[in-house]
């Protein structure tokens, strides 16, 4: 487990939500841009690693109750997506790494918490 | 890592092994959107991974457009018979694993397998 | 010109998808030895193939001219036509219904990125149909890294 505010710190991600708890904690991430799929099987202390930027994911967050979504390769929603974000509580963040390479360093973080 | 290696890693079924199965693979893409994976088309020849969740041709196609010669499908859902047997004509080596995209980056991530650093212009 | 191909591309023929890219690409390896241009065209028409079967009525067709140095590429429809061309041209801005994302199509970048691979680009269209050109050019200066 983790809080967001160390995910930030320890890797190259960037917070695009303001007044973002970022002591909201995470035990997992879930990786994936189908949108059903996360529906199905993403929880509620997952970070949601994706390429997804349109509106449609905010809503998929507030049911699954998924406090954090972390867009990749440099993408990241438009401003509307944004402010919405932040008046539903959704943590975004974003990275210039791809899914892989930041799924790995988070993967690789969450393991070392485990074991110490 | 080898083909055997990545197998190993994930616990991953060979769904398909006709292929480039001497291949030393350093770099893997995790994609679900098909279109997503267009950037990996300026590598000079280097083969790479496919990590993908999605099971139908398209995804055998893309691989086959893009020179990809190992896709490893995650998530355990029924590969259908068709994307197994486009792999087979294009000698796409096809694996699949019960193991969630972000759990089967992480362990391949672990052993040394790297994001793909390629950028377009 | 060396060759002409044409495909009919049917709507919503999802499992489709990828097949007409393939099969030019295979034709084409003796032309135009160089992987990283067949793999810049492969990727064109794969995304404008998509665009026929996703975002069409009645479907449409995929003409391909071969020529010494290029290969034109002529995707045509019959409608619906894009509403907003300019939103069309934003990545991430996608109008694919949920059943193609499913699928792992309706990212949202196809139109742009047939434009950022091509050497020439041009787009035409109203409620009658669209009219998609464009070249990729076996220009060896092309810089992709």
């Amino acid at each position: 487990m983790m809080t967001i505010k160390q995910l930030t710190e320890l890797l190259p991600i960037e917070v695009l939500t303001k007044n973002a708890d970022l002591d909201t904690a995470i035990e997992s991430a879930y990786s994936s841009d189908l949108l059903s799929q996360v529906l199905a099987k993403a929880c509620h202390r997952d970070v949601w690693i994706t390429v997804q930027t349109h509106a449609t994911i905010l809503g998929i967050a507030s049911i699954k109750q998924i406090p954090c979504i972390l867009f990749t390769e440099g993408l990241r929603p438009c401003a509307e997506v944004i402010t919405k974000a932040e008046q539903e509580s959704i943590i975004l963040l974003a990275c210039q790494t791809t899914s892989f390479q930041v799924g790995g360093e988070i993967y690789k973080l969450l393991t070392k918490e485990e074991g110490a | 890592m080898t083909v055997d290696e990545i197998i190993e890693a994930v616990g991953a079924e060979v769904l398909q092994g006709k292929g480039r199965t001497d291949l030393d693979i350093n770099y893997a893409f995790a994609a679900d959107l098909m279109s997503d994976t267009l950037f990996i088309v300026a590598r000079d020849d280097e083969p790479i991974l496919l990590i993908t969740g999605v099971t139908n041709t398209s995804v055998v196609r893309t691989a086959t457009i893009l020179d990809i010669p190992l896709v490893l499908i995650v998530r355990g859902k029924k590969i259908p018979p068709e994307t197994i047997q486009l792999a087979i004509e294009n000698e796409i080596i096809l694996l699949q694993t019960p193991k969630i995209m972000f759990d089967s980056c992480g362990l391949l991530f672990e052993k040394g397998m790297k994001g793909c650093p390629w950028r377009l212009k | 010109m060396i060759n002409k191909l044409f495909f009919p591309v049917i709507t919503s023929d999802y499992p489709s998808i990828g097949s007409k890219a393939l099969e030019v690409k295979k034709k084409l390896k003796d032309f135009f030895p160089k992987s990283d241009y067949l793999r810049r065209l492969g990727v064109c028409i794969f995304e404008a193939e998509a665009n026929l079967v996703i975002h069409t009525n009645q479907g449409g067709s995929l003409e391909i001219l071969v020529f010494k140095d290029r290969v034109r590429i002529i995707a045509s429809d019959k409608g619906p036509g894009i509403k907003d061309l300019s939103k069309a041209l934003t990545p991430g801005y996608s109008t694919a219904p949920e059943s193609a994302r499913q699928l792992g199509f309706g990212g949202g970048v196809g139109i742009n990125n047939i434009k950022r691979f091509a050497d020439y680009f041009f787009l035409t269209s109203s409620k009658q149909g669209t009219t998609l050109l464009f070249e990729v050019w076996n220009d060896d200066d092309k810089a992709t890294n």
